[in-house]
């Protein structure tokens, strides 16, 4: 067996140009196919781990995977904001544990900000509901100061103490900076691979001030420099703490239950609320509604994978086949200093497995790379956070799978190989 | 060598039928016999008119309440049952399986009709989540019942499943 490993692997070296288009394009399709399924087991897992224990998400009317994505994930918009009352007439039920209050709309260099209160801290869990940990410094306790992810942290270089300002809307830049109000970065969070890593916390009171002068839709030039940080008179500092900013409303905010028994009740009365036009969902009935949807589009590019795939060993087939005629002298020459026939069997089957499993070799490896490479496009672009842990169990699975049918395929070859020999025996007839 | 296996044969054989019987032993229930025996007969599953508003506790309001004369049914306490139904998912676990969550009658029962009343629902949590391909599939589900009256708004009643096992729902 193994001298004729040895002599598979020589004889396709000595057609070392084909053999190499050949490995090429099996490991072109197996990427492909690689990269989907990491993809798509990649994203479920960063979608689950997102969020935890949380009962109810809550907005304004809209559908409940929109509500789910912009509110958790970061992506996509709000459609309108919920009134405080109502978030505080649920804050104040006796049914209900917590909320966490979430204010959306603005950015730092491209990450958003996200105003909420201590209850944020205190309350919100991700992953197997694990709860977020400082890493450095301490929550927010005032409107200047601000608490970064993990991920903001080390790709921009900020330390505690540092000042940021915040830009006014979503985008990489914005040509609207909230420059008259400063935030001194009072907390860095452990990584949670989660959006937390990418969101800069602020206070909702901060939220407010910043947006005190934009009620026109952009900055009014008459009432800006009158906050009291900007060192106004005491007297008029005074003023304006009497007549603080009111917050108009919030983005969304996430209740938790004092029982799980009530949430079905919860989410139908807010969901029939008459007083304003809400939209409660269930995270895991929504992220079940979200695969659902996805889960046709992962379906069509899992089939799509497996017949490039396919495509692929048949090329390998061909280009086997087409070499036969060709290597009839070869195995003569085999057969003169004493191969059989099955030995000859044997070779072809050892070709088809040793392309195949090159193949399969480089294009889990190229999968591998691409992705790791684009990770933090992914984070950015799609709010997904893969692991990037390299080929697991599945990649295995999938090899496995792919050298199998790469052999079953060279049976063909194999066969019409052995039975050339059969009939050629040391001399050639064409 | 030969020995062990001889001895280690009959006491595999054992464990099977062991968990063959824990399987069996399982009481399979139908949704009504979640309610007492003695309302059953005058069960009604349409909700009568609410009583005050759920949210803001107001009389008269127009949103979902569940009544609150709704029992369970204490015989089942502590019970292993197996029941079929529907699943409305609370918690994932980091794969993505739903180890938390609602196991209820009818598909749909978040959303266009009131939720079903406390004793015709079960909170159900499993160590081994499931695997859910879609929420309009049913399954069966394996676990310990405990029937409980928790004090909320509600006042509700509630039953608790500790899952075992799942299976899907073949019709």
């Amino acid at each position: 067996m193994k001298p004729l490993v040895g002599l598979a692997a020589r004889s396709l070296w000595n057609r070392r140009g084909s053999a190499a288009l050949t490995v090429f394009a099996i490991a072109i399709s197996v990427m492909l196919l690689v990269g989907v399924e990491t993809v798509r087991i990649g994203a479920r897992e960063s979608f689950a781990r997102t969020i935890s224990g949380t009962d109810l998400i809550v907005g304004a009317r809209s559908g409940p995977i929109n509500l789910l994505l912009y509110s958790v994930f970061r992506i996509g918009d709000a459609t309108t904001n919920v009134s405080l009352q109502s978030f505080e007439l649920v804050s104040r039920h006796p049914d209900v544990a917590w909320t966490i209050p979430i204010s959306l709309g603005d950015s730092h260099r491209g990450y958003r900000v996200m105003g909420t209160n201590g209850d944020y801290f205190r309350h919100y869990r991700y992953g197997n509901r694990q709860a977020l940990v400082l890493a450095a410094g301490s929550a927010f306790e005032d409107d200047n100061e601000a608490v970064i992810g993990a991920e903001v942290a080390s790709r921009l270089g900020y330390a505690i103490g540092d000042k940021i300002t915040i830009a006014h809307g979503i985008g990489e830049v914005s040509f609207a900076e909230h420059g008259d109000h400063p935030f001194r970065i009072s907390g860095i969070l452990d990584p949670t691979g989660t959006p937390v890593d990418r969101t800069v916390h602020v206070s909702l009171d901060a939220i407010a001030e910043i947006h005190e002068d934009w009620q026109g839709g952009a900055r009014s030039a008459v009432t800006a420099p009158r906050h009291p940080y900007d060192g106004d008179d005491p007297e008029s500092a005074q003023a304006e703490e009497v007549a603080r900013p009111a917050l108009a409303g919030i983005t969304a905010f996430l209740v938790g239950m004092r029982s799980k028994d009530s949430v079905l009740q919860m989410q139908r009365a807010l969901n029939e609320y008459r007083a304003e036009p809400l939209t409660a969902v269930i995270p895991g009935v929504a992220l079940q509604q979200l695969w659902q949807i996805v889960g046709v589009a992962d379906r069509a590019l899992f089939v799509v994978a497996t017949f490039v795939v396919l495509a692929g060993l048949i090329g390998m087939l061909t280009s086997i086949l087409t070499s036969l005629r060709e290597r009839r002298r070869e195995m003569a020459i085999l057969r003169s200093v004493g191969a059989r026939p099955l030995h000859v069997f044997a070779l072809l089957l050892l070709e088809a497995g040793l392309l195949a499993l090159a193949g399969v070799v480089l294009g889990i490896a190229a999968a591998h790379t691409a992705l790791a490479a684009t990770t933090s496009l992914l984070a950015s672009r799609f709010g997904l956070f893969m692991e990037t842990g390299g080929p697991g169990v599945y990649d295995l699975v999938l090899a496995g799978a792919v050298v199998s049918a790469a052999v079953l395929a060279g049976l063909v070859p194999a066969w019409l190989a052995y039975r050339n020999s059969l009939a050629d025996g040391l001399t050639i007839r064409t | 060598m030969k020995q062990a296996l001889v001895r280690l044969v009959p006491a595999a054989l054992l464990a099977f039928g062991l968990a063959l019987q824990a399987g069996a032993a399982a009481l399979q229930i139908d949704w009504i016999e979640l309610v007492p025996a003695d309302q059953r007969a005058t069960f009604d599953p349409a909700p009568p008119p609410p009583v005050h508003d759920y949210l803001t506790g107001e009389s008269g309001g127009l949103a979902a309440q569940q009544p609150l004369d709704f029992s369970v049914n204490m015989d089942l306490e502590g019970q292993e049952i197996r029941i079929p139904g529907f699943v409305v998912p609370l918690e994932l676990d980091e794969e993505g399986n739903v180890t938390e969550f609602f196991l209820v009658p009818y598909f749909g029962a978040c959303i266009h009709v009131p939720p079903p009343p406390p004793n015709q629902m079960l909170y159900v949590r499993m160590k081994q989540g499931i695997k859910l391909d879609s929420m309009y599939s049913a399954y069966w589900i394996t676990g310990k019942l405990s029937a409980k009256t928790r004090a909320t708004r509600l006042g509700a009643a509630a039953y608790t499943l500790a899952g075992i096992a799942y299976e899907e729902y073949k019709f």
